[in-house]
């Protein structure tokens, strides 16, 4: 059997096709804790898997994926290995973390509370978005409006502070979803981003809305937040108002621009992303995407369409490996012409990005870095603390002292 | 402040120029701060010059330091102008009973009490109740309103501070314009009612005492420096004139500069009418302010010269305290407690350059190098002031060129309140920049000026503002015993 295999390509294959839970697996304490813990959720199961040349892949297995997937997931002895008839390779299955099983002292399975996704932890705190339903509803969304309770702070606390205590979280990311106020949910996560910074030595990144003026986006950079995303999921005009028509009549597709291109003034190079969903737009929007989002400033993550069961898109199958490739070699040639790095999402294993695009024919992997240019994680922390402190600016400190 | 704790409201910004930028900025106060200090040592290890003594050079070394910081503003003003009145006994240049009793100068507690007047007018909500009441009586076309946006503010800039006022008539100018749909920047007549505003209340600000705190600090080192006084009317009778033109240019030229783009200002009319009854009518405690501060007037008026000026304001306080109409808390909410620390210190230093012989030693070697005209000194003084208003606070422009303009005045006796009003009157008439005067900033902050057409109608108007200065002095002051 055939060893030699391209990590891109496979993550790809594997990310696009799904993957069979062979019966050897499906018995080992690893898939039986992922599927407990996926029941208690009321999740589809989701498998974090490392491939050779530490490529993180997510892997969602759900039925609506390609039932003819000829990859399967077996284990022999202790290892794993994703498995067809020409190829076996041996990767590596990140047990689910240790934290998801506890309980909140306020009875929250903390799994609920906060997902981890490689470095970052996921956390939803409340389930207000009112994309989720309705004439409003986005069409590709995946997130459950049954399984979107709010979590409080302290949940939210107590889980972060599990979570580290396992090495599981160097990124708190807060998804906001959306809420019908001026500020595109920032006011809501303050609270949140408060109490993690004062309890929390972590890098704070949001998915939020753009607000409706570009004051709130200062306010989110100086309330501490490290990284921002405003996902415009896809670039094409008529696809984005047909698959997010809240998005398209709340926000309006031209505000997203604008509030990105103000978002990557102000944050740091790198900091502010944009999903953009490949799988949902033909090649060359994602493209045309790819640059005009790039030239902005803002780096674009690219997560593949995941089908969910019973959404409208659940037949939207149009992806193969090879029609993805050369997006990520677009892609890592647009960061490189306007001097942007990836280091901020290169962790984050739901999408694929850049680093990955030498498995397709672009440059040598960059290296895997910790956001900003310095080496040690302590004194990034410091130079991102000490550039807040010097762009923040009041309204007191632009006054005159005094009369 | 932890970065969590802003909050929107705040006036939060993200600075987005490049870093080195932004550094040079951010060390700016440190750098100001260092250069302060060397230029202080500078000038008191310098070989004294002739014609100056050793405690001249001293207090003109002091002058310096202050002077750097007040137009830095690398410390508020009100510490800048304490260090002066720790400074001037520390060197010798007066000793400490004497620096410290100017501290008491009766322009520091007239300030006070205008202060405090001001505050239970604004508290009670009489001074709301008057704008409101004045301003219904202009409407009806949208060069009526405008004329009611730049007189109302004007009028009451003769009895508050201009600060208070604009301040106090801000959000109803804002009602007016959201209630006529007039879109920040982009409707003129918007850019208009502002700017009325910032204009109507900067130049009544200059009208009495108690517009600009600026005035009294300018009579205050008038009167320690020299012993001579300007009397609350005397100061009217003077300016008054100079006030009314201004008001009759700017009106023309808000019309001229900003054609109304607006048909009917119905809407506003009933919307101030609406804000009017819902302010119901005066209550006991606003009409006993409102007595309390007539008589305060007519008693500055008449018997200004035979009680002082702060001895009637101080009894006013009293007098609101007595019937209970103000309380002291309220002081701490609405008093500015620095610029009464910073007008202590300021007369302090101007005394001291005074007495030093330091502030005639500048005149001698500056001005008198290059010209014997009175009328060219007063001209040079007043645009001096001006273009300083722009970019400083007044007050300190003020404190600034009081000292050395009361020395070039004695040097070419030219009348010390000729120099006091070419002074401090256009120091309170600037109107290029957000920063140059209080009224101005606020007006700006509404986003409905456009601060490129404030810069070139602004510098119109302040060399409008200066001819006209300069003609009262040449047609007017002569027919009031003011000979220059």
């Amino acid at each position: 059997m055939n060893t030699d295999h391209n990590s891109g390509e496979l993550k790809l294959e594997l990310i696009t096709k799904g993957v069979r839970l062979d019966r050897s697996a499906l018995s080992s304490k690893e898939i039986v804790r992922a599927l407990d813990i996926a029941n208690q959720v009321h999740n589809p199961l989701e498998l974090d898997l490392i491939l050779p040349g530490k490529v993180l892949v997510n892997i969602a297995i759900q039925e609506c994926l390609d039932k003819e997937t000829n990859y399967r997931l077996i284990k022999e002895a202790e290892d794993f290995f994703v498995v067809n008839k020409d190829l076996k390779v041996k990767v590596y299955l990140e047990p689910p973390p240790k934290f998801y099983d506890q309980l909140t002292t306020s009875g929250k399975i903390m799994a609920k509370v906060g997902r981890k996704y490689g470095d970052y932890l996921l956390v939803t705190p409340t389930g207000a978005c009112e994309f989720l339903s309705g004439d409003m509803a986005c069409k590709y969304c995946d997130v459950d409006a049954k399984n979107t309770d709010d979590k409080s702070v302290q949940d939210v606390l107590e889980t972060i502070e599990a979570a580290s205590a396992e090495g599981a979280a160097e990124f708190v990311c807060i998804n906001v979803g959306y809420i019908s106020s001026d500020d595109g949910g920032i006011s809501m996560v303050l609270p949140f981003v408060k109490e993690i910074k004062k309890n929390f030595d972590v890098l704070i990144c949001v998915q939020a809305q753009p607000p409706k003026t570009d004051e709130w986006i200062d306010l989110t950079y100086a309330s501490g937040i490290d990284s921002l995303a405003y996902n415009l999921e896809v670039y094409d005009e008529e696809i984005f108002n047909k698959i997010a028509p809240g998005k398209m009549s709340l926000v309006g597709r031209d505000r997203y621009f604008q509030a990105l291109a103000r978002a990557a003034k102000v944050f740091p190079s790198g900091a502010i992303v944009s999903n953009l969903i490949v799988g949902l737009e033909p090649v060359e929007s994602t493209f045309k995407g790819i640059d005009i989002l790039t030239a902005m400033g803002v780096v674009p993550t690219l997560p593949i369409f995941r089908p969910v069961p019973g959404s409208d898109l659940e037949s939207h199958i149009d992806l193969t490996p090879e029609s993805l490739s050369p997006i990520y070699v677009h892609l890592q040639n647009a960061l490189k012409r306007n001097r942007l790095s990836s280091s901020w999402i290169s962790h984050f294993n739901v999408v694929v990005n850049a680093i990955d695009a030498h498995y397709f024919g672009g440059e040598a992997p960059v290296k895997r870095q910790w956001p900003t240019v310095l080496k040690s994680k302590k004194r990034s922390k410091l130079a991102l603390n000490l550039r807040r402190r010097l762009r923040v600016r009041t309204a007191e400190d632009n006054e005159s002292t005094g009369l | 402040m932890s970065p969590q704790d802003f909050k929107v409201g705040q006036g939060v910004t993200v600075d987005t120029r490049p870093i080195p930028l932004v550094l040079l900025t951010k060390s700016y106060r440190s750098i100001t701060l260092i250069a302060a200090v060397v230029i202080f040592l500078l000038i008191i290890n310098l070989p004294t010059p002739e014609g100056l003594t050793f405690t001249g050079q001293k207090a003109l070394a002091t002058f310096a330091l202050c002077l750097v910081l007040w137009i830095t503003r690398a410390l508020p003003l009100a510490v800048t102008s304490l260090l002066a009145l720790v400074l001037i006994p520390m060197l010798g240049i007066l000793d400490s009973t004497e620096a410290f009793s100017l501290f008491g100068n009766q322009a520091v507690f007239f300030i006070l009490g205008a202060f405090i007047l001001a505050a239970a007018m604004m508290k009670s909500g009489l001074s709301s109740h008057m704008a409101l009441i004045f301003l219904r009586r202009f409407g009806g076309s949208p060069g009526r309103l405008l004329a009611g946006v730049l007189l109302v503010p004007a009028f009451l800039s003769f009895l508050m501070p201009e600060h208070a006022v604009a301040a106090m008539m801000f959000p109803i100018v804002l009602e007016v314009a959201h209630g006529l749909d007039l879109k920040p920047q982009k409707t003129i007549y918007g850019q208009a009612l502002f700017h009325s505003l910032a204009w109507g209340a900067a130049i009544g600000g200059v009208a009495t005492y108690l517009g600009g705190a600026r005035n009294a600090l300018a009579v205050g080192i008038l009167k320690q420096s020299t012993g001579e006084f300007i009397g609350f009317f005397e100061w009217m009778i003077a300016v008054l004139p100079t006030v009314l033109v201004m008001l009759g240019v700017a009106y023309l030229a808000l019309r001229r500069f900003f054609p109304s783009d607006v048909v009917s200002v119905e809407k506003a009319v009933k919307l101030i009418e609406e804000k009017n009854k819902s302010l119901g009518k005066m209550n006991a405690e606003q009409r006993l302010i409102g007595i309390i501060m007539v008589f305060t007037v007519i008693a500055w008026i008449f018997l200004g010269s035979r009680f002082e000026l702060a001895s009637i304001a101080i009894v006013a306080v009293v007098a609101l305290f007595v019937f209970q109409l103000i309380k002291w808390k309220d002081l701490e909410e609405y008093v500015n407690w620095g610029i009464i620390l910073m007008y202590g210190g300021a007369i302090a230093l101007g005394f001291a350059l005074e007495k030093s012989g330091a502030s005639s030693w500048i005149a001698e070697t500056t001005v008198t190098k290059w010209t014997d005209s009175p009328f060219l000194i007063v001209a040079l003084i007043a645009l001096v002031s001006l273009l300083l208003t722009e970019g400083m606070s007044n007050a300190a422009v003020v404190a600034m060129l009081m000292p050395v303009g009361l020395g070039i005045a004695r040097q070419y006796g030219i009348d010390f309140k000729i120099m006091v009003f070419a002074i401090s009157v256009p120091a309170g008439l600037g109107f290029a920049f957000p920063i140059a005067s209080p009224p101005n900033a606020i007006a700006y902050s509404s986003g409905f000026i456009k601060p490129r057409k404030m810069f070139t109608i602004g510098i119109m108007m302040d060399f409008v503002a200066l001819l006209v200065f300069l003609l009262m002095t040449q047609i007017y002051w002569p027919l009031i015993n003011l000979d220059l």
